[in-house]
Formats: structure tokens, C-alpha cells, sequence
């Protein structure tokens, strides 16, 4: 699953995924008639537009292919949100780095090394939903050269919330300059994290307050050691 | 009647205080995790789930549990009053207040929530009485008419320039930043008070059931002079308040303060078991139990039930972004944070207080620290659904987005000449814009990319 | 209709079931409870003293209660006139909780409330056998009386965050440990 933040602004992370998932050995489907999960609605309170948009998604997905997708809420979605929706929801779906260190199960990173690098790591929220714990984390230090900078308060949301960063604004903005105010703190060039809705969100702050830090999301980073 | 929506009272936040709330907020949060981690181990998650299904035990007997509660505390010597809302609560405790004090009487009080969520000092002080708040912290809230911004520890937006100007102001004190003589200076002040007192008012963190005990706990030792020195005590309780037997308390206790403070246990407990007995030298003569319901019988039935669970500590509001940000005042009510936006709309009705619920990312950290692992944002997410379907809240209109989202052909297009800036209406990222860069396409497309190499 | 009954008959129908098993969280292996206690009860700023330095109080105002006496009989205390002006509170403890550093005290004839609560020092004799490891030991002791746990002395942070001491309630605890009545331990 591509999602739509993806598919309307970051083809790359997409191309990135996709990318690494066919380096470990996998053959990638793309249905192409995926649209979005739903979301943005169900998080806003208006199920009935939701439960349209995650039935179809649903439905486009089911089967015994593993579904993955680069992002910790649209997997949270599928895999619990729909349960408020339809009372059940879907087993098959995964994170990407759920997918590749459970069900692939890769201890170590079959990719070219990189030069030596300090890079943090913003956890998105909706990991917590999943369980992933530091899954991502796991998997970006796999590879060789990369050193993981911890930073103060890192568990703390970066204040997207989806309709949050609309509708509060002044609050969302605030919270996300908090957290990029921490990992500047540290000195790295670059920060990574697993879900576009953050990122979409802290590149907006980092571009208008022209902070001197980059935002990537961490399938970038793996399919940049592959040549 | 609307009131201000908690972003637009965010940004009319002094940064000063602002800045206070976070470090304080943040101070506690870690404080916490040390203090649980040293006292549960590996066992927390255990601990918690046990709280939550002895919270629900009871939530789910109510009914039983008052009426054993009341008969227990009967036994003791406590006399019950019932009061089915604020109104009646308040004019519960005047008509006990108009009985047993003279006119103009002081009336010390312990901090509790319940007692400004009912308004009851503005009632008192509208007959004639004197409630003399006495924790520190809402002493000072009090005597410059401010609201607490925390429901554990009320000033943390104020910082000790503030609470001197404060007592100077109200001859408390000379002006002094030295948080020794200031504390000194109030103890004095509230001393004459407590000698003065004919009546103390108290919350209560627990009522055991079993044992009609009622159970305080406070680290100055202004609850239990208020509920010791006066010869009247009353105490007030909201009915959920409750808990099984006394073998319960260690628990609770622990991760009460465990999480609201990251002490292990507060400087008193105090476990009052009626009022004076005759052999017993003080304390106070007469105590009544006032039981509160005030819409939580009505909570108790519906979808935000869990919410009943809590047991005040402020842990959510302390690991909450948003209410790190905003303060308590944002909310505008004296319940804020993630415990607010689902209480005041419950309490006080979508109408008034739907907003609030939008004030909240969804990150999920409140239910992470919940001593009593009350779902929040699923809790949210209801309350969103159920602001949409009243109309309460103002509607955020998806239907074009869903529209598209559902006609695969329509969707194509759209991504691949204008992305989502062309199916978002206007104002949302115009919105958007006003805080942060709007996102442009990066590098390839992604459905380019996969159509090329098939 | 009362309100007691408008509440009563909006609630929920009760489900039943059973309360859950009280939880004891497993304990850490503790040598000796009276060092555990120790431990703790001086990191909030309580003081362990033995009897003698009680003798250079011995010119403040007490508030003793009946049970502390036997102890402190032969100091020659000056009572106090005023419980509000009392400037040292002697009681006996029920009980020492090790695992954090409380007291337990229930009241009962002729002890007073205000005694560990209203001077500015509050002593406190614990017999040598009256120690607990943890909380959910010490809660029987408490059956049947209003009853005080107090971990260390009154304290606030209210005030930017900054701890003082000694608020409402006494600003210093003293624990002395003691065998029977009217023994001391040297």
C-alpha cells in the first residue's frame, strides 16, 4: 500500500519501499486502483465517510498476500481503527519494518555500507497502536555506519495529528517546533521517521523556520545502501 | 453558549507561563516513569491492568457499592448526604453550612477538584462565608482569582516572581523571590485560618466500601488540619470514587502518587473512619459524606464509561503535547488535558464543550501512563463521531475528498496533475499554510515510476 | 423522588461478578527491614535519634500522648498550655513501613490527631518488633480507626517546582526505636 500522502507528494518513499522490499526477495503488487484508507475522516469523527473509504481499501486488499505499507497509521488504521468501524478489522497488513524483521525475519542488513553517519530517529505515535516498539529503530541500525543520536523527550508526539495540524493550528506548529528544537539540539544533518504524515508536517516547519535539518523517511535511508 | 476553542487561547498564553507548564509537566513525567519502574519493575502493565479491572468491578456494581458504602459509613457515624447535581451539591452543603456555623464563619478548605467543578466557594462567599483555600497552590490561585491549570499541582504556570507579587499584594508577605520565606509567610497566614476555621471542607481520593473509611492524601498537611482542627468536617466525593475493601489502597495509593508525582507514597494518608469517637481526645465532632453525581451516573451508561476509572493523578496531562503547550487554562474547564476533553463534554454536554475534543494529536501517550489504562483515544475518537452527528462541532467537510477517494479513475488524475492540492478545498491549506510550508511533489512520480518499468 | 433514589435508579443495573484477587506486587529480597526504613525515611529528611537527644528539647512545649509518656517520663518536659503552640508532638507509631519509610499511627485513647500533625517536630517511638515491610502488612493495623500514614516531614513543591519543608504539618520527623513500655534502647 502506497498511501496517499505518497502518492500525492512523495513518489520517492514509495519507489524507496518498494525498492527494499524487492532487495530482500520479495515480488511487490501495486493494486492500482488504492486510493486512501480512510483516515482522515475516522480521526475527525465522521465514520460514515470513513467506513466508505476503508471498506474499499479493504476490499481492494483482501486475500492471502501480505499487505505492507511505509507508514505506522495507515497500518494502525486497517489493522485497528476498523474495528470502531466494523466491529473487526484486518490481520494481514504490516509496517514495513514489522514486515521485514517479523515475517522476513533479516537480522542483518544485506546492503552497502554508508558513510558514516549520525542520524535521529522520530517515532510516530501510531507505533504505539501497533506495538512496533523500536522496530524501525532495529532495522536503521542494522546498517553499517549509521549511529542513532537519542534525543530529549524523542517519545513525544510531533504534533500532526492529521486534521489537528488544521484545526490547532497554532498548537500542532508549536509541538512540532518543540520536537525539531530537540533533535537540532543534537547537531544531525538529517532526521529520519517512518510515516509521511510527520514528515509532511516537520519539513513544513523546517522550510518556513529554515531550520538546518532534513527529514527523511527511513525506507529512503535503506534503499540508498542498495546500488 | 461557544466558548474559545483551546488553540486560539493557547496562543494568548504568556510564554513565560507556557514555558513554565512544559518543564513542570515534563519534570513529572519523568519523575514518574523512575519512581514506577523502581516500585513495579516489569510488573507495571500487571499492576495496571489489575487497577483497571478493580475500577471497572466497581463501576459495574455501583449501585451495590454506594449502598454498601453508605451503611458502612452510617456504622461509622458519617452522615450522608446524596446531591444529584452541582445545584444540589451546593445547596446540600449551605443548608449543613447554615445549621452548624455562624454567620461570616471561615471555612477551610482541602483541595479538591469536585468542589470547583460544582462552583461551591462562589456559593459560599454569595452567603456570606469564608472558604480560605489551603493548599498552597490554590491559596494562591485563590487570592488572585485565578484558576488552577493543573488538577495536582495548581500553579505550575506561575513562577515565584508571580507568587511574590501576589502575597505582597495581599499583605501575605513582604516581596521576597525566596520560596522558604514565601511557603513560611502563607503557613502563618493559614494557621490563623485553620484556628479560625468552624468548618473544613474536604475532597476524598478514596472511599473503601467495605469499611465506610473515607481517604485523603496531601503532602503539606493542610488536608488533614482541615479535616482534624474544625469540629465540623465535610466531606465531598464524586460517586465513582470508590473502592472494594482496605486491602485495595496499597495499590492504588502507589500508583496514584507514582504517577502524579513520582513520589512513592505522599507525605499523609489519611484514613478518617468517622468523626470523633467518644474515647478519643480530637477530631472533628460531626462529619457528613456528600456523594456527588452530577452527570456520572448518566457517564457510567454510556461509551465513555472508563473515564469513571480516574483516579486524578495527572499523569495524562502531564505526558500530553498538547497540554504541555496549552496550559490548563486553554481548556476552560477546570478538568483539562486528555482527562478534560473527555470529561467536560461528558459533564457539561457536546453543546457547550465539544470542542475541546479536537484539541488532541491522537498520539496515544496519555493511555500509555494511565494508571488505570482508561482507553482515551478510542474515547476521543467516539466523542469526535458523536460532535459530527449532533453538529455540535464545526464540520469539517470530506465528502469531495471521498468522493474522489472512491473512484479509482477520478483519484489518477488528480495525483498526477495536481496532487492533493487540487481535491483539499481551499481553506484547509490555506490553514495550513499559515504555520508551515505547504509540501511540494518530490523527485517521481510513484504511479510513473511503477507504469514505466512494467 | 430523593435524590439519593433519582441516582441510585440511574445507574446501570449491577453486572455482578467477582472483585478481583488484591495484587501484591513481588518483593524485592530486603535483609533487614529497620535498614530498609532507615534508607528511605532519611531521603525524605526523617531522622532516626536515640532516646537522650530528646534532653535538649527538654525546654520547649510538648504535646505528648498517654502511650508516649512512659518513655519520656523522666525528661521533665514542659507541657503545652496550647496544641497550636506546642513546638514538639511525642506520639508512639504502630507501626514502621520499610518500603517507604512511613508510620502508621491509629488513633485510639488518649492519643491525640494534632500531635504528629500541629508542632513543628513530631517524635515518634516505634517498638523494635512494630516494623513492617510493606504497606498492604501495615493496613489491618489500621482496622477500625481513623488513621494517619506519614512518610517524613510536611513538604510542598508548589512554588516553582522548589521543595520546602515543614508546610502545615511538622517540617521535621523523628523515629526513635525502643523495646518494651518504659525501655529504651541505648
Amino acid at each position: 500500500m502506497l498511501t496517499c500522502l505518497c502518492d500525492a507528494f512523495y513518489g520517492e518513499v514509495g519507489i524507496a519501499a518498494v525498492k527494499v522490499l524487492e532487495h530482500l526477495g520479495c515480488k511487490v503488487e501495486f493494486p492500482l486502483d488504492q486510493t486512501c484508507c480512510g483516515q482522515p475522516p475516522f480521526n475527525n469523527g465522521d465514520w460514515e465517510s470513513a467506513r466508505k473509504l476503508a471498506a474499499r481499501t479493504i476490499e481492494l486488499f483482501s486475500g492471502d498476500v501480505p499487505v505492507v505499507v511505509p507508514s505506522s497509521s495507515c497500518a494502525a488504521m486497517l489493522r485497528d481503527g476498523c474495528r470502531s468501524l466494523f466491529g473487526k478489522a484486518m490481520s494481514n497488513v504490516f509496517e514495513l519494518s514489522e514486515f521485514v524483521l517479523n515475517v522476513l525475519k533479516i537480522e542483518s542488513w544485506p546492503g552497502d555500507s554508508i558513510q558514516a553517519q549520525r542520524v535521529a530517529f522520530h517515532r510516530a505515535c501510531h507505533g504505539r497502536v501497533l506495538g512496533l516498539g523500536d522496530s524501525q529503530e532495529r532495522l536503521l541500525q542494522m546498517v553499517p555506519n549509521l549511529r542513532l543520536v537519542p534525543f530529549e523527550d524523542a517519545d513525544q508526539c510531533c504534533g500532526f495529528g492529521g486534521a489537528f495540524a488544521i484545526g490547532q493550528g497554532f498548537l500542532s506548529s508549536k509541538i512540532g517546533l518543540e520536537k525539531l528544537r530537540r533533535i537540532c539540539e543534537t547537531g544531525v544533518e538529517t532526521f529520519a521517521s517512518g510515516d509521511m504524515g510527520c514528515l509532511m508536517h516537520l519539513r513544513g516547519l523546517i522550510e518556513k523556520h529554515r531550520l538546518p535539518v532534513r527529514a527523511v523517511h527511513y525506507c529512503q535511508v535503506l534503499s540508498s545502501t542498495i546500488s | 453558549m461557544k466558548g474559545i476553542n483551546v488553540d486560539v487561547n493557547a496562543q494568548r498564553l504568556a510564554s513565560t507561563q507556557a514555558d513554565s507548564v512544559r518543564r513542570a509537566a515534563s519534570g513529572f513525567t519523568a519523575a514518574r516513569r523512575l519512581t514506577l519502574q523502581s516500585t513495579y519493575g516489569r510488573h507495571l502493565l500487571q499492576a495496571r491492568e489489575h487497577a483497571a479491572k478493580t475500577k471497572d468491578h466497581v463501576l459495574n456494581n455501583l449501585r451495590e457499592y454506594l449502598l454498601q458504602l453508605e451503611q458502612n459509613c452510617q456504622n461509622n457515624g458519617i452522615e450522608l448526604v446524596w446531591a444529584k447535581d452541582a445545584e444540589s451539591a451546593r445547596a446540600a452543603v449551605l443548608e449543613i453550612v447554615r445549621q452548624h456555623a455562624s454567620p461570616g464563619a471561615v471555612i477551610v478548605k482541602g483541595k479538591s477538584m469536585l468542589t470547583e467543578e460544582i462552583h461551591l466557594n462562589a456559593a459560599l462567599q454569595h452567603e456570606g462565608y469564608v472558604p480560605i483555600e489551603t493548599d498552597l497552590g490554590e491559596f494562591v490561585v485563590q487570592l488572585d482569582d485565578d484558576q488552577p491549570s493543573h488538577i495536582v499541582a495548581p500553579i505550575i504556570h506561575k513562577s515565584k516572581q508571580d507568587v511574590a507579587q501576589t502575597f505582597a499584594a495581599h499583605g501575605i508577605c513582604e516581596p521576597s523571590e525566596d520560596a522558604q520565606t514565601l511557603t513560611l509567610a502563607a503557613r502563618k497566614e493559614l494557621r490563623r485560618r485553620f484556628k479560625q476555621a468552624e468548618i473544613g471542607i474536604s475532597g476524598v481520593n478514596f472511599a473503601i466500601a467495605e469499611t465506610g473509611r473515607l481517604v485523603i492524601v496531601s503532602n503539606e498537611g493542610n488536608n488533614r488540619l482541615s479535616t482534624t482542627a474544625p469540629p465540623l468536617h465535610i466531606a465531598m466525593m464524586g460517586i465513582e470514587k470508590i473502592l472494594p475493601r482496605e486491602a485495595d489502597l496499597p495499590l492504588f495509593i502507589t500508583l496514584l502518587t507514582s504517577s502524579a508525582t513520582g513520589q512513592r507514597i505522599t507525605t499523609y494518608v489519611h484514613m478518617i473512619a468517622g468523626p470523633k469517637k467518644h474515647d478519643e481526645t480530637d477530631g472533628p465532632n460531626k462529619l457528613y459524606l456528600v456523594l456527588v453525581d452530577n452527570g456520572r451516573s448518566r457517564i457510567a451508561s454510556g461509551s465513555c464509561a472508563p473515564i469513571l476509572r480516574c483516579i486524578r493523578c495527572g499523569a495524562c496531562m502531564n505526558t500530553c503535547p498538547v497540554y504541555r503547550q496549552a496550559s490548563g487554562h486553554s481548556y476552560r474547564h477546570v478538568y483539562s488535558g486528555p482527562l478534560g476533553i473527555v470529561l467536560a463534554p461528558n459533564l457539561d454536554g457536546l453543546e457547550t464543550m465539544g470542542d475541546v475534543v479536537k484539541a488532541s494529536s491522537l498520539c496515544g501517550a496519555c493511555e500509555e501512563v494511565c494508571p488505570v489504562k482508561i482507553p482515551i483515544p478510542d474515547m476521543i475518537l467516539h466523542l469526535r463521531n458523536e460532535a459530527l452527528k449532533a453538529n455540535a462541532a464545526t464540520r469539517e467537510n470530506w465528502r469531495a475528498f471521498v468522493s474522489l477517494a472512491s473512484h479509482p479513475a477520478m483519484w489518477k488524475f488528480a495525483m498526477r496533475w495536481s496532487g492533493l492540492s487540487g481535491v483539499l478545498p481551499l481553506d484547509p491549506i490555506r490553514r495550513w499554510k499559515r504555520h508551515r510550508a505547504w509540501p511540494k511533489r518530490e523527485g517521481t512520480a510513484f504511479r510513473r515510476w511503477w507504469n514505466d518499468r512494467s | 423522588m430523593t435524590d439519593r433514589e433519582i441516582i441510585l435508579n440511574a445507574l446501570p443495573d449491577p453486572i455482578g461478578g467477582d472483585v478481583p484477587k488484591i495484587f501484591s506486587r513481588p518483593r524485592a529480597e530486603s535483609a533487614d527491614g529497620w535498614e530498609l526504613f532507615e534508607k528511605r525515611f532519611s531521603e525524605l529528611g526523617g531522622r532516626i535519634v536515640r532516646l537522650h537527644e530528646l534532653q535538649n528539647l527538654a525546654t520547649k512545649s510538648w504535646l505528648v500522648d498517654e502511650d508516649a509518656r512512659g518513655f519520656v517520663r523522666h525528661l521533665n518536659y514542659q507541657t503545652a498550655n496550647e496544641i497550636w503552640e506546642a513546638e514538639v508532638g511525642v506520639t508512639v507509631a504502630d507501626c514502621a513501613v520499610a518500603e517507604t519509610g512511613s508510620l502508621l499511627i491509629r488513633a485510639a485513647h488518649g492519643r491525640r490527631r494534632m500531635a504528629s500533625l500541629a508542632p513543628p517536630l513530631h517524635v515518634a517511638f516505634v517498638k523494635e518488633t512494630a516494623i513492617v515491610e510493606t504497606l498492604d502488612e501495615a493496613m489491618p493495623l489500621a482496622a477500625g480507626r481513623t488513621s494517619v500514614i506519614i512518610t517524613g516531614p510536611s513538604r510542598t513543591a508548589d512554588i516553582a517546582g522548589t521543595l520546602i519543608r515543614g508546610v502545615h504539618g511538622p517540617g521535621e520527623v523523628w523515629v526513635i526505636r525502643c523495646d518494651e513500655q518504659s525501655d529504651q534502647r541505648s
